[in-house]
């Protein structure tokens, strides 16, 4: 591969979503830049009181983390599947605690294992087309962009006002 | 270092300052029974007292899935009012260094955060420092939720 090709060659981390009114796969895309780390297994603290999509909260380096499941914040009024994971992607939300100014960091549950794809320029030119996102992904009010290929749609959800507590999802409140 | 009362609440570990736990009892309803008034269940206590009981596990995701057996209740009185905690196993005393706990993030709002006034980092637990004022609420909280789910379903069986 020549400089520019790897220059224009940007790597992605696909983590599967379960959204209930999707005709095929649908994948959220974090970049390189995001993602933090892909932990395994460890324990989760539930928080009582708090939406079925934050799962609790996990110690990363002696910090407290939200761990959010994004099959939870899309499809807020299924019920049961809590429990298994294979994985937990730390990532960056690109926002910052509004009292302290400090950039706040996520834990997303993945209920399968998280993708890794290097997707070129070319690729991204020619095999991705906007599409209509499933109405489940538009009303969390969160989706950024919704592409599509053929092995299934892309979603880009941003997280900053779940992670702030400034997203008031009314399925969900107490 | 304070010493705080450990309880085990659906896998999850919750603290309360050993000053405010007014006994550990044995749940088992030939003994004690359970009485119910205005919604809430409440426990009789030896003294006369009574003491209302707050099941924490069914406000944790998956909690009736994950139901563990909960065999004891932690009494915490706070102000004057007793509250019967429902607990796994007859939880535990730990000394704790309790003066910079660290805050839930700022994605937990509402009740979650007014319950969990701290979380407390002892070696590879998490431990929740509960708010003994929002936990005398809790019994309230529980009960205006489950009027809003019985109003709902009403809502949604005249709808169809």
């Amino acid at each position: 591969m020549t400089s520019e090709g790897r220059q224009t060659e940007i790597r992605a981390f696909l983590l599967p979503l379960a959204v209930a009114d999707a005709a095929g796969d649908v994948f959220c895309l974090f970049s390189q830049n995001q993602v933090v780390e892909i932990l395994g297994r460890r324990p989760i603290q539930q928080i009582p009181f708090s939406p079925a999509y934050l799962v609790g909260v996990v110690n990363y380096f002696d910090q407290l983390l939200p761990v959010i499941s994004l099959d939870k914040l899309c499809n807020p009024k299924q019920l049961g599947c809590n429990g298994g994971y294979q994985q937990l992607v730390v990532i960056r939300t690109g926002t910052v605690d509004p009292a302290t100014g400090e950039p706040l960091k996520a834990v997303i549950v993945a209920s399968t294992r998280v993708r890794l794809e290097k997707l070129s320029a070319q690729v991204l030119a020619t095999t991705f087309t906007e599409s209509e996102a499933p109405i489940s992904l538009k009303n969390t009010g969160l989706l950024r962009g919704y592409i599509q290929r053929e092995s299934g749609g892309i979603a880009l959800i941003d997280l900053s006002r779940v992670v702030q507590g400034t997203f008031s999802d009314v399925t969900q409140a107490d | 270092m304070k010493t705080y009362y450990l309880a085990l609440i659906g896998g999850q570990l919750f603290g309360v300052d050993k000053e405010c736990v007014a006994g550990v009892g044995i749940r088992d309803e030939s003994k004690v029974k359970p009485q119910e008034e205005n919604g809430k269940n409440i426990l009789p206590l030896p003294d006369g007292n009574f003491a209302t009981i707050c099941d924490l596990q069914t406000l944790l995701v998956g909690g009736e899935a994950l139901r563990a057996r909960q065999s004891h209740y932690l009494i915490v009185t706070y102000q004057g009012r007793f509250t019967a905690l429902v607990m796994t196993g007859k939880g535990s005393l730990v000394m704790v260094d309790d003066t910079s706990p660290s805050a839930l993030p700022p994605a937990f709002i509402g009740r979650s955060r007014a319950l969990i006034s701290g979380v407390l980092i002892n070696c590879t637990d998490l431990i929740l420092q509960l708010n003994l004022d929002a936990l005398a609420k809790v019994p309230d909280w529980l009960a205006s939720r489950e009027n809003c789910k019985q109003k709902e379903l009403l809502n949604n069986g005249a709808g169809q």
